[in-house]
């Protein structure tokens, strides 16, 4: 009885999915218009590039410097600091992992 | 037939061929177009989003391994873009939950002006959480196993099909 309902119901829904394809006839995209999308997204990207670049160049004077004048003024303060990356490094390393493979499942 | 003619338009696009992929996705365009309509019940949104995913498949095609189909993957991004957009909406504008999930006026003035009418069951199913309307969808149109659907959408396919069966249990109720 259950199954019988469900599947009127299912034939019903296919039937008006089936309308939403016609409606969409053929839909298309121009070859001009999608090359020129692509275009400007690789701009973009060669922008973020750059960008991403220099704030990572940046970030890494910093901890130098930080690190550099930290292991000659304050030596207690260095080796805290290098004891704290030893317990996060493998922690924020197994988070990015897991990110990852879970990314991955969608580009199969 | 078709997927080796995809795979060989995908090996040329790898190597940075835009004319080859904008060949390969024109192919899936109409395909991927109508599942986000089916989603989104809205033309532009659609279009948008279309638009997005052919921008993210640009992006990752040197990650595509070939194991599926071409159309397959696309629809898994698209997929995930639609459910990333729903969030930033949610987030954005709370009520839009309370908000009933109709066809788009302009899609709604071609289906009257072809007479075209729509079953209560289509109303209470877009009125059904996204996270169980796209496995329906899926699953019950596009012909995708559990295990599939699973894949796209990033969960286990014991919660696809207990997603399926409570939508349907809903559907029924309604």
């Amino acid at each position: 009885m259950k199954q019988n309902e469900e599947q009127v119901h299912m034939k019903k829904l296919q039937q008006d999915w089936k309308q939403l394809d016609e409606l969409a006839e053929n839909p298309s995209v121009s070859t001009i218009e999608m090359k020129q999308q692509l275009e400007v997204y690789q701009e973009k990207q060669k922008q973020r590039f750059y960008k991403e670049l220099i704030i990572f160049f940046l970030t890494a004077v910093c901890m130098l410097s930080f690190f550099v004048i930290s292991f000659v003024q304050a030596p207690l303060l260095f080796i805290i600091v290098e004891i704290c990356a030893i317990i996060i490094g493998p922690i924020v390393f197994y988070v990015l992992v897991k990110r990852k493979k879970k990314e991955g499942k969608v580009l199969l | 037939m078709e997927h080796e003619q995809d795979w060989s338009l995908i090996k040329k696009a790898q190597t940075g061929d835009h004319g080859a992929f904008t060949q390969l996705f024109q192919r899936h365009y109409s395909f991927l177009y109508k599942y986000l309509l089916k989603l989104t019940l809205d033309d532009e949104v659609s279009a948008d989003l279309a638009q997005d995913t052919m921008l993210k498949c640009y992006t990752n095609l040197s990650s595509f391994k070939g194991e599926g189909k071409f159309s397959t993957w696309m629809i898994s991004i698209s997929t995930r873009l639609y459910m990333d957009l729903l969030r930033k909406q949610k987030r954005e504008k709370t009520w839009l939950n309370q908000l009933k999930r109709t066809l788009s006026r302009q899609l709604s003035w071609q289906a009257r002006a072809k007479g075209m009418e729509w079953s209560d069951v289509f109303t209470d199913f877009n009125q059904l959480e996204d996270n169980i309307r796209v496995p329906i969808l899926l699953h019950h149109y596009y012909g995708y196993s559990y295990h599939e659907i699973g894949q796209m959408m990033g969960i286990p396919s014991g919660t696809v099909k207990s997603r399926v069966h409570t939508g349907l249990t809903r559907l029924r109720k309604e």
